[in-house]
């Protein structure tokens, strides 16, 4: 039984790599058709197939594999000759063939389905009829099929070709042969012209004009012989690789432990045998850790065949040009990188590249490149997409921004094109006017940027105007070492990954005019005038509940996660280090504190922190978002010259402002009207009860005693989640603009922001938030509040 | 499944049990135990077994044994358990011991449901009673622990799950 097992699947792995290599070579066998010996490859591939399915008894794929064969074998002994529609239908067979596959991995039988379509369409090609194609409804090939139609005009092969189904119909074979030897023919002609049209003219790329490009040939040939020599090596289980790997870092440590006794002893002959050791020791690991890297090739192998898919999609003429495909990376990288390269390809298609009659208007030449390249560069892989088409389009992605709301207009106006392209990586955003198949539906560039920053990269855009974009990936060569910073929080180690560092911060409680302030339970601190939430390491990791005393010394290590900035209080921070990221395994699973663990030189384990994991655990993130908002709101708010604000009189203070945005409403209550639940003064507000305070006494300067007097309170509502809090204050004047930025004069004050200058006469803003946060503390709770950001000016 | 086989001893304060040896992967004396701080009580942590991070299991947690004066847990038996490697914390080993299947008996039904499912029976040695552990139970245990998502992630095994973290 289990052999079987185990026969079954080198058949599927096996069966995957023919039909991989057939896609290369029948995209390929399209730029050249006379290739008898490409056409003798793709013959022997399904000839292969066929067999093996027959072995297993799998009639679907016998069937399906048998068509095909049927049709290659005319073609190959020259009896027709191939063209595109025939392509199309053998790449078809290709996919049915890769689902029945797939099917079988899972099952092991094969997936219930009616070929009979496609067998029909091949065994018409290959009997040297048309399957009806351009019929509309009955296409063995629908959504390929209108490319036909589309293309005819442009492309002089495309009207040989139609010559030539024409004729297929009703002229005898041999006058068909003739006319498709014309087709070759016609083919070859394009291709020097194109060629030579590459030579003459390509301001873009002027290395491609030089050399690489001189025919389509000669550009594929090589990556052609590559995808062979790939298949050629032996084949290593993963796991033993990884096994080995864990063997050579435990070498190396176990090297790092043997190098301090060769001073120690001092002996000549020990220490010429340690190094020797350590010697090879070092080569061992480099060669262990390239055994890990792939080329990229075995990604890019796929795109030939994406590209003309979807150009033929998209009726539109594409090549593809790769440079650097043996560049090697990671595999897990690789695995990474994968789905964000189909989806900028993807986009260059259909977004990039013009239609080619734009292009010819333009005085592009017809056919659009897309140019992928990889190579080193500073220990990064750096991956490079570019297109000579259109360009990102600019004003449609500003339109777009307004309508979907993520600038106002006016704000939008004043974008720089560097600025719109961050757009682009925001969720849901896509400038595409129809959603077709191939993009528009908006989940795209925010998932390229996620994937790739996931693997600890970068994404750069170029687009000049009109003249094409170019996309850069820059990933790290391994994920498996990565730089990190050791600290300490009572006992423990801990790793926090570098790319996820700002800085770190020193703070002495004793001398620091704010410290750590509590900010509704979370404590926060002051940098550079922006409080930023702080978490404590110590309890996040329930490892004990101290907080700092008034007079220490604290170390806040600044993170960035998550689109948050929070601190990280941490006991010491310790040193930076390289090390080997290892899985924590399955028991540890649901805990999101950690990204992993590392072996130290000691030969201890550490625990890598993922500062993610534990900003979104500890509901900062949600917190913080929340905050955000409103940040930007004051941002806004500072492009314009004034704020509204609400001008009114506390006995002391005669001259206080609330920015109107926090006022909810402006009441009137008769004294009696105010009734006491527990130490709160309340009023019956709407159909609830209103909790309202004086807030003398949470500001500097007021007057605290309180006044007993029968006249009606004047009370300021303000709503803190959809709750009302009333501010009983003395007189309310006036609604003023005052300019945004705050004047702080000398110290802080308790429950003031600043002041504003209106009319050579001082007014005192006050700091709502301070306020209600004095007033929860003095109270002991602790109610959310929704805050806004005010810039203070010194 | 026999009980005949080869067993390795070890005890935990008074008690004495056996695991099968075939799979036990080796002992080790004094391991460095790293905290993983919100881990589940069973884990004590974990420890570097020459460049492979194991989890070390606390066995007196894991079998609901109160601590007594005389813990030393020192000992590391490293086993396969589903083909995850773990270290089982005792406190000293005996020696390994062939067993036929007639001194065999299974558990008795007063033992509380979770140990009752860990302990496949009782093998009655001359001078005392020796306590088989499943050790594939050891970590995908039911009752108490079965809530914990990670049981489901054991059978697939780990390696599909390494570095894919880091990837997110």
């Amino acid at each position: 039984m289990e052999q079987i097992d185990d026969i079954l699947v080198e058949f599927i792995i096996e069966a995957r790599e023919i039909l991989d290599q057939l896609d290369l070579d029948f995209v390929q066998l399209e730029e050249t058709p006379g290739d008898s010996k490409l056409v003798g490859n793709i013959f022997r591939g399904v000839h292969t197939l066929k067999g093996n399915s027959g072995f297993f008894a799998f009639k679907r794929l016998e069937k399906v594999s048998h068509a095909g064969e049927t049709l290659m074998m005319k073609i190959r002994d020259g009896a027709l000759s191939l063209d595109k529609q025939k392509i199309t239908s053998l790449l078809n067979a290709l996919d049915v063939l890769r689902e029945i596959i797939s099917g079988i991995e899972i099952n092991t039988v094969e997936p219930v389905g009616d070929d009979t379509e496609l067998i029909q369409a091949l065994l018409i090609h290959a009997s040297g009829g048309t399957p009806s194609v351009k019929g509309p409804g009955d296409a063995p090939a629908p959504g390929l099929a209108p490319t036909q139609t589309g293309t005819t005009i442009n492309d002089p092969a495309d009207i040989a070709e139609a010559r030539k189904s024409a004729a297929a119909g009703d002229e005898p074979p041999a006058l068909k042969v003739a006319v498709s030897g014309d087709t070759t023919q016609a083919g070859n002609a394009i291709e020097s012209v194109a060629a030579a049209a590459v030579k003459a003219s390509d301001p873009l790329e002027p290395a491609l004009a030089t050399g690489e490009y001189t025919s389509a040939e000669e550009a594929l040939l090589p990556i052609e012989m590559k995808s062979y020599e790939v298949a050629a090596p032996v084949k290593v289980n993963m796991e033993v690789l990884d096994k080995l790997i864990n063997l050579v870092s435990e070498m190396v440590l176990a090297r790092n432990r043997l190098l301090p006794f060769v001073a120690e002893f001092g002996s000549h002959n020990f220490s010429t045998a340690v190094r020797t050791v350590d010697l090879l020791t070092q080569e061992l690991q480099e060669r262990m850790m390239k055994t890990r890297m792939q080329p990229i090739s075995q990604i890019w192998a796929k795109f030939p065949r994406l590209i003309r898919d979807l150009s033929n999609e998209c009726q539109k003429t594409v090549t593809l040009i790769q440079e650097g495909a043996d560049t090697e990376l990671d595999r897990t990288l690789l695995d990474a990188i994968r789905d964000p390269l189909v989806h900028i390809i993807r986009n260059c298609v259909d977004h990039g590249i013009e239609l080619p009659d734009e292009r010819v208007r333009l005085g592009k030449q017809k056919t659009g490149k897309i140019l992928l390249c990889a190579r080193h560069e500073n220990g990064m892989v750096v991956i490079e997409i570019s297109d000579d088409g259109g360009g990102i389009n600019f004003d449609r992605v500003r339109q777009k921004a307004v309508h979907n709301k993520l600038v106002t207009a006016a704000k939008a106006d004043t974008l720089s094109d560097v600025e719109l392209m961050e757009l682009i990586f925001l969720p849901g955003f896509s400038t595409k006017q129809v959603v077709t198949n191939l993009s528009g539906r908006g989940v795209g560039m925010d998932v390229v940027k996620t994937n790739v920053t996931g693997a600890g990269g970068r994404i750069e855009i170029d687009s000049p105007r009109g003249k094409g974009t170019s996309i850069r990936l820059k990933i790290p060569l391994t994920l498996a070492i990565m730089p990190v910073l050791f600290v300490r929080s009572e006992n423990e180690r801990y790793a926090i990954p570098q790319n996820s560092i700002i800085e770190t911060v020193r703070i002495d409680l004793a001398t620091d005019a704010t410290g750590l302030e509590d900010f509704y339970g979370t404590p926060v601190f002051r940098l550079r005038g922006k409080l930023v939430p702080v978490m404590l390491l110590n309890r996040q990791l329930n490892l004990s509940n101290r907080f700092p005393g008034p007079n220490q010394a604290i170390t806040i290590v600044i993170l960035q996660s998550s689109g948050t900035r929070f601190g990280l209080l941490v006991d010491e921070v310790m040193n930076m280090q390289e090390v080997v990221v290892k899985a924590l395994g399955p028991l540890f699973k649901g805990i999101p504190d950690f990204a992993g663990a590392t072996i130290l030189g000691d030969g201890l384990v550490a625990l890598i922190l993922d500062p993610d994991g534990m900003a979104t655990h500890s509901g900062l993130v949600e917190k913080m978002q929340s905050r955000k908002l409103n940040a930007d709101e004051a941002k806004d708010q500072s492009l314009e010259e004034t704020i509204p604000m609400l001008l009114f009189a506390l006995s002391g203070l005669e001259r206080l402002a609330i920015p109107l945005g926090l006022v909810g409403r402006l009441e009137r209550f008769p004294a009696d009207k105010v009734q006491r639940s527990g130490k709160h003064e309340v009023v019956k507000y709407g159909d609830g009860i209103m909790q309202i305070f004086r807030p003398n006494e949470y500001i500097d300067g007021a007057d605290c005693s309180p006044e007993k007097s029968d006249k009606p309170i004047s009370v300021i509502t303000h709503y803190i989640n959809q709750q009302p809090v009333g501010l009983v204050v003395d007189q309310v004047h006036d609604i003023i603009h005052v300019p945004k930025n705050t004047y702080e004069t000398g110290p802080r004050q308790r429950g003031l922001m600043g002041c504003v200058l209106l009319d050579n006469k001082v007014i005192n803003v006050i700091d709502l938030q301070e306020i209600l946060m004095l007033r929860s503390l003095h109270d002991n709770e602790a109610p959310r509040v929704s805050v806004m950001d005010m810039e203070v000016v010194q | 499944m026999s009980a005949a086989g080869n067993y390795l001893t070890f005890s935990l304060g008074e008690f004495c049990f056996g695991i099968i040896t075939t799979d036990v992967v080796e002992l080790n004396k004094n391991l460095d135990v790293t905290l993983v701080p919100k881990s589940q009580k069973i884990l004590k942590g974990i420890t570097n077994l020459r460049g492979q991070i194991v989890p070390v299991i606390d066995m007196y947690e894991r079998l609901g044994i109160m601590l007594g004066t005389t813990t030393k847990q020192t000992i590391s038996i490293v086993s396969r358990c589903h083909g995850v490697v773990i270290a089982l914390l005792v406190d000293s080993v005996g020696e390994i011991i062939q067993l036929e299947e007639n001194t065999f008996e299974p558990p008795p039904n007063n033992f509380s449901p979770a140990t009752r499912d860990l302990i496949l029976g009782v093998h009655k040695l001359p001078e005392k009673l020796l306590l088989i552990l499943d050790n594939q139970k050891i970590i995908n245990g039911t009752g108490e622990y079965q809530a914990q998502p990670f049981e489901k992630e054991i059978i697939k095994g780990i390696d599909i799950h390494r570095e894919q973290k880091l990837l997110h």
